[in-house]
């Protein structure tokens, strides 16, 4: 019974009563910032504080029996723990269930004590539903501390007193600028311009007159505190330019999320002057061999258009896009190929590459598992009933389903730990960018190029990984040996010049962008610029504002390359 | 002296690896920033509304500011004789705004309009916190919500207030539309509940939770409309309440009931963005809730050590959503998976008075305005969410 404890008070032991008015009589701010609200104010003003104490001792003794389960509010509690019973206990489950009743009550007498001072408070309807809160969050975040409760008061105490100004704007506002600030403990709080507007408030330098603060005596004037800002119009001019630039055209961030669609269909270049080649695959595969990615991405266009049925066509027409810094295209590309062929491993690693960069973590990790299955080497390392995600619109991957992919990929390692096999190595690096364990990543993609030292892709992959790790020059090394391999290896150049916007060499990373886009219009007729990559031109916006220099801005803007070129001297 | 070096201490830019865009600062003296949005219609606008004295007394302004070549340019001041807490963007015509008044009136402008405003509404008996015009197409309404505990929707076209709403047993400190339920709206209050409405309903909320200890300040929907299977962020509230099995709730199109259709292992959850709820408050946390399960909040993003004054979500990643704060900085979590741990994507601190306006550009994305009581709207781009390279 809790009288007991009141009433019964061992030597030693703490009499909640009054511990609580010691709290009361001592500790004023605490007092005042705490539940009590209205209620406490009218009390300081009314009694003593043995007078209180006193009739809160009756009301405590008096009322005692429904008061503590209707501060605890126990109804909203009851249905909580309804709500978690509906739901059939698994043989693992433990004890939590009961948590939320059970722990204020008995786990931890000091956390009674002091819920229960507070439920011996008047029944104020925002105070009870206050209390129940915290009981509801000290049960669920078991390592709360008491600086943190402390804090929670005053903050609702600064909301409350700032309401409380508005409501009393005639009366007593310096009163109540006073108890403002011997509420607020924060030194960062009281190192605001506010709180020296309120003292002041508070030391009757200022008063409300009407409605308007006025100054008495020779206050200053706070807004002579904020320094001019010379630099105002220089960042306004750099900002406003970079915005300016980025207005307009269809931003590929704006479409990218509308996600869960159905896989778009291909859409090929309006002008493809290399239409009608003999034998377009072989000559695709030998401008890929030379470097020329624009011109092997036209040439595969054509080998799909003349022959849709062909796997390797598409298959090719996806990974170049792809390199191509074309992510949507080669999405759709890689989809098509598997349609044909559902076993093509180069879609499969393709797909699950181009997933991984545009977010779509399940659909990656599906890729990745599929892989292994059609590869007649890992297709033991599969288990079939390995549940598959395609049912659903997917994006997020859960950390188990990452696991367990992860698993699968190092016992495919493992089954021949002598020469590594690079793709493997390439599956683990994307899945340890996915869950964004960059070192590990950076580890496969190492040791997958100690097998392929000269394939381009696998140095870009390296350097992608570098830069989302913060390891910008390293990266920039890599892209470099990747476009010395591949020299018109577009997605490695937009990779360096992210890395060199990242490091604040501007003209770099313009003269690096530019160079991509140069490269992929070569390829096509002047007129048609559906061969350039949007990914790119955004991200030379962005370069362009931030190398101040803004009469370049509209050139950018209304997509005028020719002039950049001759203005960096690209070749 | 002393307050000035404790100034330059808060403006640090934690964020990993580092601030990328510039940032942009606009000065708003003498007015102290409540509010700041991005026009949906037009890249290079924006509108400001904010208050003298830090809002306690006196006048404010909704100012509306226009980029150009050089920079922000002030584009139309509209003087106020209270303070103006809260701004809105008509969703119809894009010279329109609403904005909401100490005084208790909804003050709609027209920037054709230069010299004042075109309708005041009055009907609230106390300072209207919020305003927010409808983001669907069935109507045209906008939600106030006001410190007389009232939440009341007017009809600005017609100059009258269409319905009021009235459980609140606090003040209500924010109201908003979801941007694809129809005729559904959220209101938060000082009273710790979030309750839903829908107002072709009788004026009674159509659901309610006590949201958490303390007030309730701010609530955002989630912009999305998809279905996300697995979140890794909410595996833990589930397990320290003792959910290892969670249900899967299926809203019918019809009906309103609720099925559990089946168990599912511990770590999967269902749901769909449109029901998503953040909400921020007093406990310093920033919350999400899924309204269709409005008992325990899907998750709660720790890390403010001040109550949450704001929360946003991005218009342009599902995944991404902004909150400032009374400890001075504005957060960018990611709900999906984070870089600093517990969601947080990074901190960005560099206002010296409480942060009280926050928005995400529409257009330009990756982009981000507060405004806080030091009299400076600052725009920016955090490099968390700016362009990656591609692996």
């Amino acid at each position: 019974m809790a009288m007991r404890g009141l009433v019964e008070a061992e030597c030693g032991a703490a009499n909640p009563l009054l511990q609580w008015s010691s709290r009361f009589s001592q500790d004023k701010p605490m007092v005042k910032r705490g539940v009590y609200g209205d209620q406490l104010t009218e009390l300081t003003h009314h009694g003593t504080t043995a007078g209180a104490v006193q009739q809160w001792t009756n009301e405590f003794v008096a009322d005692q029996g429904p008061m503590v389960p209707q501060s605890f509010n126990m109804t909203a509690i009851l249905r909580e723990a309804q709500h978690i019973e509906q739901t059939p206990p698994l043989p693992s489950s433990t004890t939590l269930v009961a948590t939320p009743i059970s722990l204020p009550i008995e786990q931890d007498a000091g956390v009674r004590e002091w819920v229960e001072q507070f439920a011996s408070k008047h029944p104020v309807n925002a105070a009870a539903s206050l209390e129940a809160g915290w009981v509801m969050e000290y049960s669920q975040q078991q390592n709360v501390e008491a600086r943190r409760w402390a804090e929670e008061f005053s903050m609702t105490k600064e909301e409350r007193w700032v309401e409380e100004f508005h409501q009393q704007r005639e009366r007593g506002v310096a009163e109540v600028a006073r108890e403002l600030v011997n509420s607020v403990q924060d030194p960062d709080v009281q190192a605001t311009e506010f709180m020296d507007f309120v003292r002041k408030l508070g030391s009757g330098a200022l008063k409300m007159e009407d409605g308007q603060v006025v100054a008495t005596g020779d206050s200053q004037s706070w807004e002579n505190e904020f320094e001019q800002n010379h630099q105002e119009n220089f960042w306004d001019r750099m900002e406003s330019d970079w915005q300016e630039m980025a207005r307009q055209e269809q931003h590929p961030w704006l479409s990218e999320y509308d996600g869960g669609a159905p896989p778009t269909a291909y859409s090929f270049a309006d002008e493809n002057p290399l239409k009608d080649v003999t034998n377009p695959l072989e000559e695709g595969l030998r401008k890929l061999q030379s470097g020329d990615l624009p011109g092997a991405v036209l040439l595969f266009e054509a080998e799909v258009q003349a022959r849709p049925q062909s796997v390797k066509g598409w298959q090719y027409l996806g990974t170049t896009q792809a390199d191509n810094e074309q992510e949507h295209l080669a999405i759709a590309a890689l989809n098509r190929c598997l349609e044909l062929d559902p076993s093509n491993l180069p879609a499969l690693l393709g797909l699950a590459v181009s997933y991984t960069n545009e977010s779509q973590q399940n659909k990656a990790l599906d890729s990745l598992v599929a892989w292994l299955r059609e590869n007649p080497r890992y297709r033991g390392v599969v288990d079939p009933s390995m549940p598959s995600s395609k049912s659903q619109v997917t994006s997020f991957m859960t950390k188990e389903h990452h696991a367990a992919v992860t698993d699968l990929y190092i016992k495919a390692a493992q089954m021949s730990p002598q020469d590594l096999d690079p793709d493997v190595q390439v599956g683990l690096g994307v899945l340890f960018n996915l869950s964004g364990e960059y070192s590990k990543a950076v580890d496969c993609f190492s040791a997958a190029l100690k097998a392929r030292p000269e394939d381009a892709m696998l140095w870009n992959k390296l350097g992608a990984t570098l830069a989302n790790s913060s390891r910008s020059e390293e990266a920039i090394h890599a892209y470099r040996q990747a476009l010395h391999y591949l020299p018109g290896f577009t997605r490695s150049r937009y990779n360096l010049g992210i890395s060199c916007i990242n490091l604040k060499a501007y003209r770099e990373a313009i003269e690096h962008l530019l160079t991509a886009l140069n490269v992929q219009r070569r390829a096509t007729t002047a007129a048609s610029t559906s061969q350039m990559s949007e990914a790119v031109w955004s991200t030379l916006r962005l370069a362009v504002s931030l190398y101040e220099r803004p009469e370049l801005i509209e050139h950018v803007s209304s997509r005028n390359l020719d002039v950049l070129i001759r203005e960096f001297g690209i070749d | 002296t002393e307050r000035k070096k404790k100034t330059q201490n808060l403006i640090v830019c934690k964020s990993p690896p580092f601030l990328l865009a510039i940032m942009v600062t606009i000065f708003t003296a003498p007015y102290h920033g409540y509010q700041v949005l991005f026009s949906p219609f037009e890249r290079n606008k924006i509108a400001f509304t904010g208050a003298v004295n830090y809002g306690i007394s006196g006048n404010g302004a909704l100012l509306i500011y226009e980029r150009d070549e050089v920079g922000y340019k002030e584009f139309r001041r509209y003087p106020w004789k209270d303070g103006l807490f809260d701004v809105t963007w008509s969703e119809l015509n894009e010279a329109v705004l609403v904005t909401a008044s100490g005084d208790g009136s909804v003050v709609v402008y027209d920037q054709a309009q230069p010299n004042g405003p075109v309708t005041v509404l009055t009907g609230h008996t106390a300072e209207v916190s919020s305003v927010h015009w409808s983001m669907t197409r069935q109507e045209q309404l906008v939600v106030s919500a006001s410190w007389d505990g009232t939440v009341r929707l007017w009809d600005p076209n017609a100059q009258v207030c269409v319905a009021i709403f009235t459980e609140h047993t606090g003040l209500v400190y924010a109201s908003v539309w979801s941007p694809h339920l129809p005729h559904t709206f959220a209101s938060v209050s000082g009273d710790g509940s979030i309750r839903l409405w829908d107002c072709s309903t009788p004026p009674n909320s159509i659901a309610s939770v006590n949201a958490s200890c303390g007030e309730v300040l701010s609530c955002d929907w989630s912009k999305y409309n998809e279905v996300i299977t697995t979140f890794l962020m909410i595996q833990p509230t589930y397990q320290a309440l003792g959910h290892f099995e969670l249900l899967l709730h299926y809203l019918p199109e019809l009906g309103g009931c609720l099925l559990n259709v089946f168990y599912l292992s511990r770590c999967m959850y269902f749901f769909l963005f449109q029901y998503l709820l953040f909400t921020g408050g007093v406990d310093c946390a920033v919350k999400l809730w899924d309204i269709r399960q409005l008992g325990i909040p899907l998750h709660v993003l720790m890390g403010h050590g001040q109550a949450v004054r704001r929360v946003r979500a991005s218009p342009h990643d599902p995944n991404i959503i902004a909150s400032c704060s009374y400890d001075f900085t504005v957060r960018l979590w990611n709900i999906g998976t984070g870089h600093l741990g517990g969601g947080l994507l990074d901190i960005i601190a560099h206002h010296t008075e409480f942060t009280y306006g926050l928005d995400f550009s529409l257009h330009d994305p990756g982009m981000i305005a507060d405004c806080s009581w030091d009299q400076t709207i600052k725009l920016l781009t955090p490099v968390s969410i700016a362009p990656k390279p591609a692996v």
